[in-house]
């Protein structure tokens, strides 16, 4: 610096080391301008939601600095949402887990050796093993982890180490829509592509708030050039039903009867594909007696819509050319959650949206692998979507992966639910959770507890030790996190993509994939190190799995061609390509070919308001910042400065008025099962009679009931009887 | 200049607009500008807020940053000309090395645009990506928006003045005071909707600030009694001491202390600089007065020099009248509702009047004249109590003020009450029972002192300013 330029800088200085922090340079791959001067880039897949946005990491020297989308990725065209620019934070924060821990008799967390730790995983789950080699254990996995993670957990634990009961936090989100679909198109599969999206012109939400859980999704109905009508049918009045053309603020959990209503007038009015209904379904004529009896003046009274506006609906649909129906989990967390999906499959059935540009009945899924783990868990379906009991499957199984037919059980495993009766009855001892928080999450967190008392030992493997669920272990495995591994992840569209190593794992935690095969190594199982030596390797095993089944992904050719492809859509078996949309042939995956109509009595939710707790309790995701528990979005700390601090419940105005509330005060909500405090957040997103409380605070569970779905076990989490009192009145 | 962007006009300049009916409120926005901009971990130039449409049931999401506004409040009080607004693209830049960081553009600006980086100690905000838009790149938030709600647009003086123009939103300044640029397009919202979501919380307390503030003021009040009363020397010696224990705690409030040198740049528009200027002088003069007799005694100057001494006195009185003037001034004229009126212009000076002649009183004066001293306090009570009465009448920011005295700050309001109350009255009437003691009054100065502290930390901690809707919840 000369001499003039110091003089002047004591005066006015433009430049400097401050400004040059924030000086930006063209980055490589087409980033444009970027700080901190990468050098590189890596594209992978989001680690959060089912959308399946690409994120391309800049890296510096083999570091991850910075990322940004992936701006021609088919997904998310150079979008993503909050939690996807922060998705590096979780992985490089300071606070992950260093070292595996071990409980010592006071109750304190020491560290140990991964030697030792695994010892100890293996004599306490032989402890619990019988002479028949069946352990009284069960594991509860996630939609977190890679495909081929998931693949090998559900193979080591149900044919080598004798943990024949597992199931997954996918059983919070998708396990309606899984069985729906499987029940439905004898198979589960997702029908659509983001492109129909995009080329409907009536798309009808049910259930489902793109704009603030899925905004990406919501990115391609902004872009659809056809002006499309939006319908919306919530309880709430979320930003997508404000969004929408038409909404239909139904009551909570009136939404089955509302389904039917339509189908009803659909029938009545004639508004249906004969042809379509003739040749590729069975079971309408069921259905349409069953419809017989539904009464729309009934419907209006318990739907709170009135007959007119449920009139209307179906002549929006009949006017259509491609209407789509969506759905998520205001439709999956029901009591009548899989009639409800199937509700709605039935409605694109009987006026022919199917298996065309813009049809469709899609289930938008919620975790980034939940499709992996539908698929490949090994849980309630056999490996790529076979049966447990069909012997041609096991055998099958049993050649590709080399071991004893014998040692695939002929049963599925317990649902979440029936796994912690069963500890809670003291028939399982031994418990693995991987990558969830269900001490947060589970519908009954009080059960947690009493199970934790129950069980001689929980192994908890994470990314962090301070998760409710992982301070309650008696071993804790440090995990490595998205962007320290490699595999593959299905998402809403049935999209293959990779995720890949962006970052060193720079404390002493393993891969999922590296802990579980060590672990196949203590047990001495040679058949695991050799059908899942890598996960590439692993992939090329599933891959053999799939041959055949509708889910074939045969014909990719390795995780280079997913690479190169920006993901591929399944089926695409060997001689075939992609395939964008399911069912373009009219052809579905039971044995007849036909899709089926499946319907059943709508019933009021098994517990009821009264004087005593007058309004429902909606639960749900509250903001686009947050995920989940907040284990890793409460990790960046710019989601966090701009997310919600501490628990609230959106009241709408008139009822706090009637309460004695004002915004900001501090209320109780009590239910029969328990009473929290939150701040009431005074807003017409919700209307006379309910109220909502996000799930992202762990209180919340508290209040609910556990209530399943009684063939998908998916808890209700979207309706509970509750009190509201003004602190200042108790 | 690019592709995306059309040319400038003469008069005209860039400016966001935003299209509230494609703005959901994911924050994809808010978080572009920290990954894309590089800026520190909780770091970001845009917010996200909601809004109640006047129907009620649509929750307005309104992204928003910088307005680059045409008469920007952060350049006008800037102290070191840290802000620049460029003359082709009207975009408003914050110069990050020159800032010194004295946050004074974050009172200043009515739309909370400038941020506070405490790991940098300076301020930083939005430059709507300048060298983005020089190669015809987009903006960090528009590469952020999922659904390209953010634009850039070309508004001439005109439009950007055009009542019809203004942002109708609730809670905010008169768009006059700085003519903001951006543009809210297809919006249901007007100034009278709720703003959702939105306690406010008490702004930042700035203690080094209430310390050089009283001080300050205490200071001069002192330096003027000297002039007048026998104890001369001793009040004049004490007014210097407590001047530099003042401006010395200032300069723990800047950011960037080494670079205060430049203070002085802004001195044609900011207050700040005349502030630092009037005290700057103010000071020297008050310790070469007191220095000038030692001299002379010291046969270091001749003695006609005296005869510099009394136009010197009312030359540094003149200068520390002023400096107070413009720290009141500074304050006033910002956009805060609690700062405006007599509570800053009148109030400073004030307080400097009632500390110097209770301290006056107590330590220099006549026994009998003490008994001024409950008059003094009577009159603080009364203005306080006054006070309250007085903002519980209004609307807006300043009822949103007199509800954080009324909530949160409770306990510092208590507080002040009590030095007043307690100390100023209760105990010396207790210990005059007790047996009449001029060491007695001792304690009345301090609890004027002591309410006096409290007084300007709740100045700072309840001068609410106004910004853009906020709101957490999605």
């Amino acid at each position: 610096m000369n001499l003039i330029t110091k003089i002047q800088n004591l005066f006015l200085q433009t430049n400097g080391p401050l400004t040059q922090t924030l000086a930006k340079k063209t980055g490589p791959n087409d980033l444009g301008l970027v700080p901190h001067q990468p050098t590189q880039t890596t594209s992978l897949v989001c680690g959060y939601c089912s959308v399946g946005c690409n994120l391309q990491v800049h890296q510096k020297a083999d570091k991850a600095i910075n990322l940004s989308p992936e701006k021609t990725h088919p997904v998310n065209m150079g979008k993503a949402c909050p939690k996807g620019w922060q998705a590096l934070a979780p992985v490089v924060a300071d606070d992950r887990a260093k070292y595996p821990l071990v409980k010592n008799e006071k109750g304190q967390f020491q560290q140990t050796s991964w030697e030792k730790a695994l010892d100890l995983f293996h004599s306490k789950l032989k402890g619990v093993t019988g002479d028949n080699g069946l352990a009284q254990a069960a594991f509860l996995s996630t939609g977190q982890i890679t495909t081929e993670e998931m693949a090998l957990l559900g193979s080591l634990a149900k044919f080598g180490l004798g943990i024949i009961q597992g199931d997954g936090n996918t059983r919070q989100c998708m396990a309606t829509s899984a069985v729906a679909y499987k029940q439905s198109f004898g198979f589960d599969a997702p029908p659509f592509s983001y492109d129909d999206l995009r080329e409907s012109d009536v798309l009808v939400f049910i259930g489902a708030n793109p704009c603030i859980n899925h905004p990406i999704l919501w990115k391609h109905v902004v872009q659809n050039p056809h002006n499309p009508k939006i319908i919306v049918l919530d309880p709430r009045n979320t930003k997508t039903a404000q969004a929408a053309t038409k909404r239909y603020p139904l009551k909570a959990k009136s939404d089955l009867l509302l389904l039917y209503g339509i189908a009803k007038v659909l029938v009545d009015q004639n508004l249906i594909d004969e042809d379509y209904i003739a040749k590729n379904t069975k079971g309408f004529s069921e259905f349409k007696s069953f419809l017989e009896e539904i009464d729309l003046a009934e419907v209006a009274k318990i739907t709170g819509i009135k007959k007119e506006d449920i009139l209307a609906l179906p002549l929006t649909i009949a006017q259509g050319k491609r209407v789509s129906f969506w759905w998520t989990m205001g439709v999956n967390q029901g009591h009548q959650a899989v009639l409800t999906a199937q509700a709605i499959i039935n409605l694109a059935l009987m006026t022919g949206n199917m298996g065309r540009v813009g049809t469709g009945a899609n289930s938008i899924t919620g975790q980034c692998n939940a499709m992996g783990s539908r698929l490949f868990s090994n849980t309630t379906n056999l490996l790529g979507g076979h049966d447990f009991a069909r012997p041609d499957h096991r055998k099958k199984i049993a050649q590709i992966l080399k071991i004893e037919e014998s040692k695939i059980p002929q049963k599925a495993s317990l649902a979440y639910d029936q796994i912690l009766d069963q500890i809670e009855a003291g028939e399982i001892k031994f418990l693995w959770v991987i990558a969830t928080n269900p001490f947060h999450s589970w519908i009954d967190p009080e059960k947690l507890q009493r199970m934790r008392e129950k069980l001689d030992f929980l192994v908890v493997q994470d990314l962090y030790s301070d998760t409710v669920t992982a301070l309650a272990a008696d071993l804790f495995l440090p995990a490595a996190g998205w962007g320290e591994k490699e595999g593959v992840m299905i998402n809403s569209e049935r999209r293959l993509s990779k995720v890949n190593p962006v970052s060193n794992i720079k404390v002493q935690a393993k891969t999922d994939f590296e802990i579980f095969l060590e672990i196949a190594k203590k047990f001495q199982l040679g058949w695991v190190t050799e059908a899942f030596s890598n996960p590439e390797q692993a992939f090329a095993t599933l891959q053999k799995i799939t041959e055949n089944q509708p889910c074939d992904i045969s014909g990719i050719a390795g995780y280079k061609e997913i690479e190169s492809s920006g993901g591929i859509q399944w089926p695409k078996a060997k001689g075939n390509g992609e395939q964008k949309r399911l069912f373009e042939d009219g052809k579905y995956y039971h044995k007849d070919q036909k899709a089926a109509f499946l319907f059943g009595e709508p019933t009021a939710p098994p517990n009821q308001t009264s004087d005593n707790f007058p309004y429902v309790l909606l639960t749900g995701r509250g903001s686009s910042t947050q995920w989940h528990t907040g284990t890793r979005t409460d990790r960046s700390p710019i989601l966090k400065k701009i997310s919600p601090k501490e628990i609230y419940v959106e009241i709408p105005p008139a009822q706090a008025k009637e309460l004695g509330i004002i915004e900001g005060d501090l209320v109780q909500v009590a239910s029969p099962r328990g009473a929290i405090t939150a701040m009431a957040l005074l807003t017409n997103q919700v209307k006379l009679g309910e109220v909502f409380i996000p799930m992202h605070f762990a209180e919340v569970n508290q209040l609910l009931d556990p209530v399943f779905d009684v063939s998908s076990r998916q808890p209700s989490y979207k309706y509970t009887p509750v009190r509201i009192t003004a602190q200042k009145s108790l | 200049m690019n592709s995306i962007l059309q040319p400038l006009k003469q008069g005209e300049q860039y400016a966001f607009e935003v299209d509230l009916s494609i703005c959901t409120g994911c924050k994809g926005c808010v978080t572009a500008c920290q990954n894309l901009n590089g800026l520190t971990p909780a770091e970001s130039w845009r917010t996200v807020g909601v809004v109640e449409s006047k129907s009620g049931d649509i929750s307005q999401t309104i992204t928003t940053s910088c307005h680059h506004c045409l008469d920007p409040a952060c350049l006008k009080g800037c102290p070191v000309r840290a802000y620049q607004k460029d003359a082709v693209t009207g975009i408003v830049k914050h110069l990050d090395d020159q800032c010194i960081g004295c946050q004074y553009c974050i009172l200043a600006c009515p739309y909370d645009a400038p941020k506070w980086i405490p790991e940098l100690g300076i301020v930083r905000k939005c430059d709507m990506c300048t060298d983005r838009l020089e190669v015809g790149e987009e903006t960090a938030c528009q590469q952020g928006c999922p659904n390209d709600a953010i634009s850039i647009v070309t508004k001439s003086e005109a439009q950007i003045k055009m009542p019809s123009s203004a942002m109708k939103l609730p809670t905010q300044v008169s768009p006059e005071f700085t003519f903001p640029s951006t543009g809210y397009i297809n919006g249901q919202v007007s100034t009278d909707s709720k703003s959702l979501n939105e306690e406010r919380t008490a702004e930042k307390g700035h203690l080094p600030l209430v310390l050089m503030l009283v001080l300050s003021q205490f200071s001069v009040g002192l330096w003027g009694l000297s002039l007048f009363l026998e104890a001369q020397a001793f009040l004049s010696q004490v007014s210097l001491a407590i001047l530099l224990a003042g401006l010395a705690s200032s300069v723990f409030h800047l950011g960037k202390p080494l670079k205060s040198f430049k203070a002085f740049l802004g001195l044609s528009s900011s207050h700040l600089s005349r502030e630092v200027l009037f005290f700057g002088t103010y000071a020297p003069l008050v310790i070469v007065t007191l220095l000038l007799g030692q001299f002379v005694a010291l046969e270091v100057l001749p003695p006609f020099t005296l005869k510099l001494l009394m136009p010197l006195r009312m030359i540094a009185l003149i200068t520390g009248l002023l400096g107070v003037y413009s720290s009141a001034k500074l304050y006033q004229i910002t956009s805060r509702p609690y700062w405006k009126g007599d509570k800053a212009l009148l109030g400073f000076p004030l307080s400097g009047l009632i500390l110097s002649s209770a301290f006056a009183l107590t330590f220099s004066g006549p026994a009998e004249q003490r008994l001024l001293l409950p008059i003094i306090l009577i009159g603080s009570l009364l203005w306080t109590v006054l006070e309250v009465q007085r903002n519980n009448n209004t609307k807006g920011l300043l009822l949103a003020s007199s509800k954080l005295m009324s909530g949160s700050l409770k306990g510092y309001w208590i507080l002040q009450q009590t030095f007043l109350w307690f100390c100023g009255i209760l105990l010396p009437i207790y210990l005059l029972q007790v047996e009449f003691k001029s060491s007695l009054a001792i304690f009345t100065f301090y609890g004027l002192l002591g309410a006096t502290f409290t007084e300007r930390y709740l100045f700072f901690k309840a001068g609410l300013g106004y910004r853009m809707p906020i709101g957490e919840a999605g």
